[in-house]
């Protein structure tokens, strides 16, 4: 049959359980229970390329985050392991390209669950979250010397496991904003406040009834206000309006039910204009406004298609 | 997630009976289920079409044994022959071999001296000819014991056994058979075991090492855990003490043979190491009563699901990360234990009996509960999805990663048109057409800063309303409005302030309402102005004319006579609706339509007018929507129409935002016109169209309008494309934010030219980006001094206050040395001389585009030695060395910078 998608076999032994573009979508980082992470390069025909492989850590790996560019080909992962890992590509004297592991976090006292870069108007800086209920971020005080980073902060979001973080991707907001989502049923907006040197919380997203699978904040991209995805064990999707101008308000402008199960990741695309969730039922579905501004399902995907 | 499926058998009368599974490992999609009787079933897997037309997986029947009953234990023979082989262990403790074709379904029987209940089965699977089974204690007999198929034994009594009914399937003759077994007899019996052991104890579990044909592992009724060798001395088994109640499962970890699971009722799985048979390696508290089997998943490593016999769950555990867990914790620290939780849980309607991984697809198990339910229990996984910021979905399911492109790469045609008819989804996927996509093709196509090639794009790709923008913007570039002497026109002026100029100016204009015609239009210099902008100056005759002949030629002969109309020119109105008629194929109801307009507008004159008669048809016309089209119907409730209002016309939003402001021009008095073009400007602000920006001009109000226009539709680059002509003080923060993003999104897509051109375009100075210090006192240098090349005359430090006659002068006289601590600055390497000094030709004449443009006077350095000099010296030295030209200095790395 006729796929109108590209499969490629990655050859990970093992779920893959992320996946993550570069800045540019021209590279791809693959990781897997198999403890390997599997960088892909864009090739000229469109086809993906496996450049270079390796084991990164001692546990399955929940997730990768490639850094912007300008810091560098730097990834970071994180694992049931405990720890966050920082890679960087590096070019032997024969211009062979490989990865080298260039620190290791190990604050966290059980499985690091999500890893974000935070934009890069905030420096080189990354948030880890963890199980054991608290968000660490980390700075690169030298972004020369990715050996040394320093644990900035660390602040016990609630009481029990996070799952998710989501770094507000806008410059336009003066500090740095984050979403926290976890075994509680409501997604905390939280801010670093330079005065306290510490993060607060600002905002609570209440309307979920389980907890939260994955957040996924839209880039403003010129917008008056932000978009805000989340997903629940709940089996919905909300999208929330979020603005921090000049005082925090939240709207939910709308709940998506398609799903007849966990809904477990949603991903807002470049501009913000379609969200994509996927669900335990194994399907991928998409969601845009419709012309009076609702937002409607407008694909849905079947993921095990190709198995017949 | 499930597919349930009611099992044909009845249920057993005494219901204590567990109803056992067990996927065939030959092939694929089968299954037996042993209860009361064995019956072997198959699994039909239909792809996504066909299941969504039945709703569930279809199981049928393939064979049924009635023979053997009351079953405690079943296992598939390892042997790869083409009949269905089961091995049975019953309550009296014998095993009997059957299978389900033929007239003879049970072919041997294995039966022990002292009969009690067969507690396990398992085949050996280095030796498929030998399997062992485990019984319940009895005194002075052994109870664990090892048979082989190929013994030969007594015929027994066959009068049980001829009455098998015929099975569903043919007879097949059984040729190439592994085993010595004779179909034409009548079941053998054989009472005599090749090997015994476990004297005066029960066994309740074993299993046989994958890898060793002769290591037999053993659970014993009283909490031991036993290795016995099969070659030695059956009686000293290696031993230890694994549960604190009788183990009820042993089972080897497919993937790393020398692990095996041990559970027992309390609820606790331990892994042990068969090479260091001591203490468990780790133990996992499952926390279920009656835990009644773990199966290692036969696909995945490190992978187990557990059921137990009071509760509906399935739970799924992943072994590999719960060690890691362990193993970082301190050793006697037992909370990880505890703290493990299984990765997933699968919730049933009832308690289940037993359960299957399917031995090849690790996502899939099947389970059966007490009352005879069969489900298919599908592991989802966690689908990790992303989009690149070319917009191609990506996502992974299982192992496989695949990737979903939503729009047509730049060389390859999407191929989801060839999808199945059923194949619902992929054509939907194929229809997604996104802005960010839309905004790529246009900045790839050179939608940037210059707003004639925009108008001329937007055109060519059907922009809708950006074609209006994009109008309206070369209009005002190109010096369509002229100034008249009682009006400025601005750039980028709209209609509502051209109009309130009137009222601001001191001087009034008196509008002239032309009293002679039936429709008054009012005129003024402000008004001209407006109509001007909406593309209605049109007041001379020959004006009008083209106007009207340029929509004829677009083929929008409605809008041409509604123009005529409106300009009260019926003649030419009537002449353009004729040619568009004749346009039309004759059938058509578009020319029909076009002909009786004409025939109606050919009826009136300013008599007609008058006549209610002429009127009455007209607005019949209008208003049994025998004419549909928005213009012509605009046409004819403005010449019925005798109230002056026009609400009619000015609130039909089928017609063009410029035609209504350009009618309202010209028919509505000050007050009203000022409170219509009021009333469109908020609600195009609330609509976010951009059309509305004739009215506002390149104002605050337009910034509102572009706010809602990228908030519903997400095009920050018009935005952003518009909002760079202003001037830089009349930009806000939100233009700010647009420009940024715009710039942001042009990275992302690698369109470095259209950045680098829109970023000349928007004249902003960049900020400089090398710095220069001094080395010794650390303090900033102005890069003019360094330099020597004054670009930027007002960065020139504090110090030169005392010289203000000659700047430049003044430069070049100093910047030898630092103007802190007046040390030396550093000289160029090849020509010792400093930087600002104009560059002297060394040797030969190099005389490349280089030095025209300055870059030969330019500084550079290495970054490994931080020698450097003027760039043309450097480069020359290159072309004959390798090394740094400062004496001494190794450094060979300066070259590759160069």
């Amino acid at each position: 049959m006729q796929k109108s998608f590209g499969r490629m076999d990655t050859e990970h032994e093992d779920l893959i359980h992320d996946l993550s573009y570069d800045f540019y979508g021209r590279r791809l980082a693959t990781c897997s229970s198999d403890q390997k992470i599997k960088v892909w390069d864009q090739t000229e025909d469109g086809s993906w390329k496996l450049t270079y492989e390796w084991k990164a850590h001692s546990g399955s790996i929940w997730k990768v985050a490639w850094a912007h560019p300008e810091f560098g080909n730097i990834i970071a992962s994180c694992s049931f392991d405990r720890t966050v890992c920082i890679w960087e590509e590096e070019e032997d004297n024969k211009g062979e390209k490989s990865w080298k592991g260039r620190a290791t976090l190990v604050d966290s006292r059980e499985s690091v669950t999500d890893i974000k870069f935070a934009p890069r108007h905030h420096g080189f800086k990354i948030a880890a979250c963890s199980l054991d209920g608290y968000v660490r971020t980390y700075e690169a005080m030298d972004v020369t010397n990715l050996a040394h980073w320093t644990l900035s902060e660390e602040f016990e979001a609630q009481k029990g496991p996070v799952s998710c973080i989501a770094w507000n991707p806008s410059p336009s907001d003066p500090r740095p904003l984050m979403a926290v989502g976890g075994a509680e049923s409501s997604v905390k907006i939280w801010e670093y406040n330079e005065m306290a040197r510490r993060w607060v919380q600002l905002e609570t997203l209440d309307g979920h009834k389980d907890s939260i699978h994955d957040i996924s904040w839209a880039s403003t991209s010129g917008r008056s206000y932000h978009l805000i995805a989340t997903a629940s064990k709940d089996k919905k999707v909300k999208i929330w309006k979020f603005t921090n101008n000049p005082s925090p308000k939240t709207d939910l402008i709308s709940t998506l039910e398609g799903h007849k199960s966990e809904v477990w990741r949603v991903e807002w695309n470049i501009l913000g204009t379609i969200l994509a969730s996927s669900g335990d039922d194994g399907r991928i579905r998409l969601y845009r406004t419709d012309f009076m501004g609702e937002w409607k399902c407008l694909s849905e995907i079947l993921g095990d298609d190709a198995e017949e | 997630m499930a597919n349930v499926n009611r099992d044909a058998a009845p249920s057993a009368a005494g219901a204590k009976i567990r109803r056992l599974l067990d996927w065939s490992p030959h092939s694929p999609n089968q299954f037996v289920v042993a209860a009361a009787d064995l019956r072997l079933y198959e699994l039909n897997v239909f792809n996504a079409a066909q299941m969504k037309q039945s709703g569930v997986k279809k199981v049928v029947v393939k064979g049924i044994n009635y023979e053997v009953t009351q079953i405690r234990c079943v296992a598939w023979s390892p042997s790869t022959s083409s009949e269905p082989l089961v091995a049975c262990g019953l309550p009296s403790g014998k095993v009997v071999l059957s299978t389900f074709n033929g007239s003879i379904r049970v072919l041997k029987e294995f039966g022990p001296k002292h009969s009690r209940a067969c507690n396990c089965l398992a085949w050996n699977p280095l030796q498929p000819h030998l399997f062992a089974t485990g019984l319940d204690k009895v005194r002075s007999d052994c109870s664990t014991l090892i048979w082989d198929v190929n013994q030969q034994g007594i015929s027994s009594d066959a009068t049980s056994r001829t009455t098998s009914t015929p099975g569903p399937a043919a007879v097949q003759p059984w040729n190439e058979y592994s085993f010595n077994l004779s179909p034409t007899e009548a079941a053998e019996s054989v009472s005599t075991p090749i090997n015994e052991m476990a004297n005066s104890e029960a066994t309740t579990a074993l299993a046989w090492d994958p890898s060793n044909p002769f290591s037999l592992v053993t659970g014993t009724g009283v909490k031991w855990l036993r290795i016995y060798d099969t070659r030695a001395d059956t009686n000293s088994p290696q031993s230890v003490v694994a549960h604190s109640r009788s183990v009820q499962g042993v089972s080897f970890d497919p993937f790393r043979h020398e692990r095996l699971a041990t559970f027992s009722e309390d609820g606790i799985i331990k892994f042990w190491d068969v090479r260091n048979f001591v203490e468990p390696i780790f133990s996992l508290l499952t926390n279920s009563k009656g835990l009644q089997q773990v199966e290692w998943c036969p696909r995945r490593s490190g992978v187990l699901a557990t059921s137990s016999s009071l509760e509906k769950t399935i739970k799924f555990w992943d072994i590999q990360d719960a060690m890691v867990g362990q193993n970082k914790n301190e050793r006697d620290d037992f909370s990880s234990i505890s703290t493990c939780r299984p990765y997933k849980t699968h919730e049933g309607s009832e308690a289940y009996s037993s359960f299957s991984w399917d031995p090849l697809n690790q996502h899939r198990l099947l389970t059966i509960t007490n009352n005879g339910i069969l489900e298919v229990v599908t592991l989802q996984q966690t689908t990790p999805i992303k989009w690149s910021p070319q917009g191609r979905l990506s996502f992974s399911y299982g192992n496989k990663q695949s990737t979903l492109s939503i729009t047509p790469d730049d060389n390859k045609v999407p191929t989801m048109n060839q999808g199945k008819e059923e194949d619902r989804s992929f054509r939907y996927a194929s229809t997604i057409f996104d802005v960010s996509v839309e905004m790529r093709n246009r900045a790839k196509l050179g939608y940037s800063m210059d707003i004639a090639a925009n108008k001329k794009l937007v055109e060519s790709i059907n922009g809708g309303e950006l074609v209006t923008l994009w109008n309206w913007m070369s209009d005002y570039s190109s010096g369509q409005f002229v100034s008249t002497k009682e009006i400025q026109v601005e750039m980028y002026q709209g209609i509502h302030s051209v109009l309130q100029s009137s009222t601001a100016s001191s001087k009034k204009v008196n509008n002239t309402p032309d009293k002679t015609q039936i429709f008054p239009v009012i005129t003024s210099p402000q008004r001209s102005v407006a109509l001007q902008i909406c593309g209605w100056g049109l007041d001379k005759k020959d004006s009008l004319e083209q106007a009207a002949h340029k929509l004829e030629s677009s083929n929008q002969y409605e809008r041409a006579a509604a123009l005529c109309v409106f300009h009260l020119d019926l003649r030419r109105a009537i002449a353009s609706l004729t040619r568009g008629a004749q346009q039309q194929s004759s059938d058509s109801k578009r020319g029909s339509h076009l002909r009786l307009m004409a025939m109606a507008l050919a009826g009136c004159n300013d008599t007609a007018l008058n006549n209610g008669l002429w009127r009455e048809a007209a607005m019949d016309m209008a208003i049994f929507n025998e004419i549909k089209h928005p213009y012509l119907k605009a046409c004819l409730s403005f010449l019925c129409n005798d109230s002056r209002s026009h609400r009619s016309v000015l609130d039909n939003h089928q017609l063009s935002l410029a035609d209504r402001v350009g009618f309202a021009c010209k028919f509505l008095d000050d007050s009203e016109l000022m409170q219509f073009v009021e009333s469109s400007i908020d609600e195009n602000q609330k609509k976010g169209n951009i059309e509305g920006i004739i009215l506002t001009g390149l104002d605050q109000r337009a910034m509102e309008i572009f706010e809602q226009y990228v908030n519903t539709t997400g095009d920050v680059q018009t935005a952003a494309l518009v909002v760079a002509h202003l001037p830089k003080k009349n930009r806000d923060q939100r233009v700010d934010m647009w420009i940024r993003s715009y710039r942001e999104l042009m990275d992302v897509w690698e369109l470095w030219h259209a950045r680098a051109r829109f970023d000349i375009a928007l004249k902003d100075p960049i900020a400089p980006q090398v710095y220069a210090r001094c080395n010794f006192c650390n303090q900033a240098l102005a890069m003019s001094l360094i330099t020597g090349r004054g670009g930027q005359q007002r960065r020139t430090p504090k110090f030169t206050s005392q010289s203000t006659t000659n700047t430049n002068h003044f430069q070049k006289q100093t910047s030898a040395s630092c103007p802190g601590c007046k040390k030396p600055l550093p000289r160029c390497v090849v020509c010792l001389l400093p930087f600002n000094v104009n560059v002297p030709q060394v040797g030969r004449q190099n005389q490349s585009a280089g030095s025209s443009s300055g870059f030969g006077s330019w500084f550079t350095w290495c970054q490994s030695c931080r020698h450097g000099g003027h760039a043309c010296h450097m480069m020359e030295w290159f072309v004959n060395h390798r090394e740094c030209p400062v004496a001494d200095c190794k450094c060979t790395q300066c070259s590759t910078l160069l």
